[in-house]
């Protein structure tokens, strides 16, 4: 059997020794030192041999970080004239352990972030930006925007009517930035 | 004196050979709220870890642009010693907690992670000497567990001087009543020491003893906790795949030898 074919499939533990740089290229879950190709992951074996790249594909528990593009869950938190902080709580669909901090901000300064969001709303919202402290979100397109959103009177969840959340226990007619899956949503 | 000779006529307080461990015993994923967890015994130790993370810095100003950060945790419960020891962090529980971020920190791609944290939460419920290599030990499992990429797992263990004569792996009596001790953190794949504290006096030959010992030490610890690991994620048709990829590394081990 050859060498290659010997190493699909095999399960390997961090730190353990591939091979050398000169075989392989390093592929996802290995890193190289003095030239020497080790796993970083817990994980599976695989050799690609039209490109002669190896890789682990782990087998533990897989990490959910932000990345720009994702789609976001979060509660709007305070709201301010030209940005709104939001707990994102959930990432690509999946719910995270501990909450992301994230903003919605007017870039152009001409919007009021009064008129779209409100403290206590559900938004869904894209990653713009990932690179401070807090990520950078977008409401900007149809899809994104409230899902949804809380009587600021009585605390009654606000149905739609034309594009406008009316409170059906104490009326109040409310402005939101909603989204086209408003009241649709299911957050688990 | 041959080892062995010295092994049938010194016998330790507890009766263990000079080179000998204390029986080990690693499990992960024993907290379901954490991200990844492991329970270590070694000896009389009893000892819980949890690793939270990668996630988000709180407070935020303790973030890096440029890396992650690693923040430890080691507490001893109240009821862990004779006589019940105050809850709060002592001294000796911040210096452990520096000590355990430095002997993990080499390990981990936290450079791969920027502006978030990686936490280890590490409670001694029962101490009986030797828990700071304990918790180092039980951590690196713990990380494993939680999904972290590693350069390699870290294994700990400490030797020392009792009457005279160099012993492995140290217990509270030998500890207290001892020359010296040498607590070793090890990544034994990159054969790398990432911790050395030595307390007491030894001569450089002493010392030289102590660190291989401490080394076979570690190897044999790194066994255990990949026996740990094997248990919770490889199922019982993997074995031979996993004989398979020790025979592949071997295989190239001694391609590259000659």
């Amino acid at each position: 059997m050859s060498k290659q074919a010997k190493i699909q499939g095999g399960i390997v533990f961090p730190g353990e020794r591939l091979g050398v740089v000169e075989e392989f290229f390093p592929g996802s879950g290995l890193y190289q030192k003095n030239g020497v190709i080790r796993s970083a992951e817990l994980g599976t074996i695989r050799y690609d041999p039209s490109k002669r790249e190896l890789a682990v594909s782990k087998i533990n528990r897989s990490l959910l970080l932000p990345r720009e593009g994702m789609e976001v869950y979060g509660e709007v938190g305070s709201v301010m004239r030209h940005d709104a902080m939001v707990d994102v709580f959930i990432l690509d669909g999946k719910l995270l352990p501990s909450p992301y901090t994230g903003i919605i901000q007017s870039l152009d300064g001409n919007r009021n972030m009064l008129m779209e969001v409100r403290n206590g709303d559900i938004v869904k919202a894209k990653i713009i930006n990932t690179k401070n402290r807090i990520l950078q979100l977008s409401i900007d397109s149809s899809d994104y925007g409230v899902v949804y959103a809380y009587c600021s009177k009585c605390g009654m969840f606000l149905e739609n009517h034309r594009n406008r959340l009316a409170c059906p226990r104490c009326g109040r007619v409310e402005r939101r930035k909603i989204s086209t899956s408003y009241g649709a949503e299911e957050l688990n | 004196m041959t080892p062995k000779k010295v092994k049938e006529e010194f016998l330790r307080v507890d009766g263990r050979a000079w080179d000998e461990l204390r029986p080990l015993k690693i499990e992960s994923g024993v907290l379901s709220n954490a991200d990844g967890s492991a329970y270590i015994e070694m000896g009389k130790n009893k000892i819980i870890v949890g690793v939270f993370g990668p996630r988000e810095v709180h407070p935020k100003h303790l973030s890096k642009p440029h890396t992650g950060v690693l923040r430890c945790r080691y507490h001893m419960a109240p009821f862990s010693t004779d006589p019940r020891r105050s809850p709060a962090p002592s001294r000796r529980d911040t210096e452990i907690t520096m000590v355990m971020r430095y002997a993990l920190e080499p390990a981990i791609f936290l450079e791969r992670y920027p502006r978030s944290s990686i936490d280890i939460y590490a409670e001694v419920l029962q101490a009986d000497g030797g828990t700071r290599c304990a918790t180092i030990t039980a951590s690196s499992v713990a990380l494993v567990d939680a999904g972290i990429p590693m350069r390699d797992l870290v294994a700990a263990c400490s030797t020392g001087k009792y009457n005279g004569r160099i012993i492995l792996d140290l217990g509270d009596y030998e500890d207290k009543n001892g020359e010296a001790d040498v607590p070793i953190a090890y990544m034994p794949k990159l054969e790398q020491i990432t911790l050395l504290q030595m307390d007491g006096i030894l001569t450089a030959e002493e010392f030289e003893q102590c660190i291989s010992l401490s080394i076979e030490g570690c190897k044999k610890i790194y066994e255990v906790q990949r026996e740990a690991i094997k248990k919770k994620y490889v199922v019982e048709k993997s074995e031979k795949e996993i004989e398979k990829a020790e025979e592949f590394i071997e295989e190239s081990r001694v391609e590259d030898e000659q």
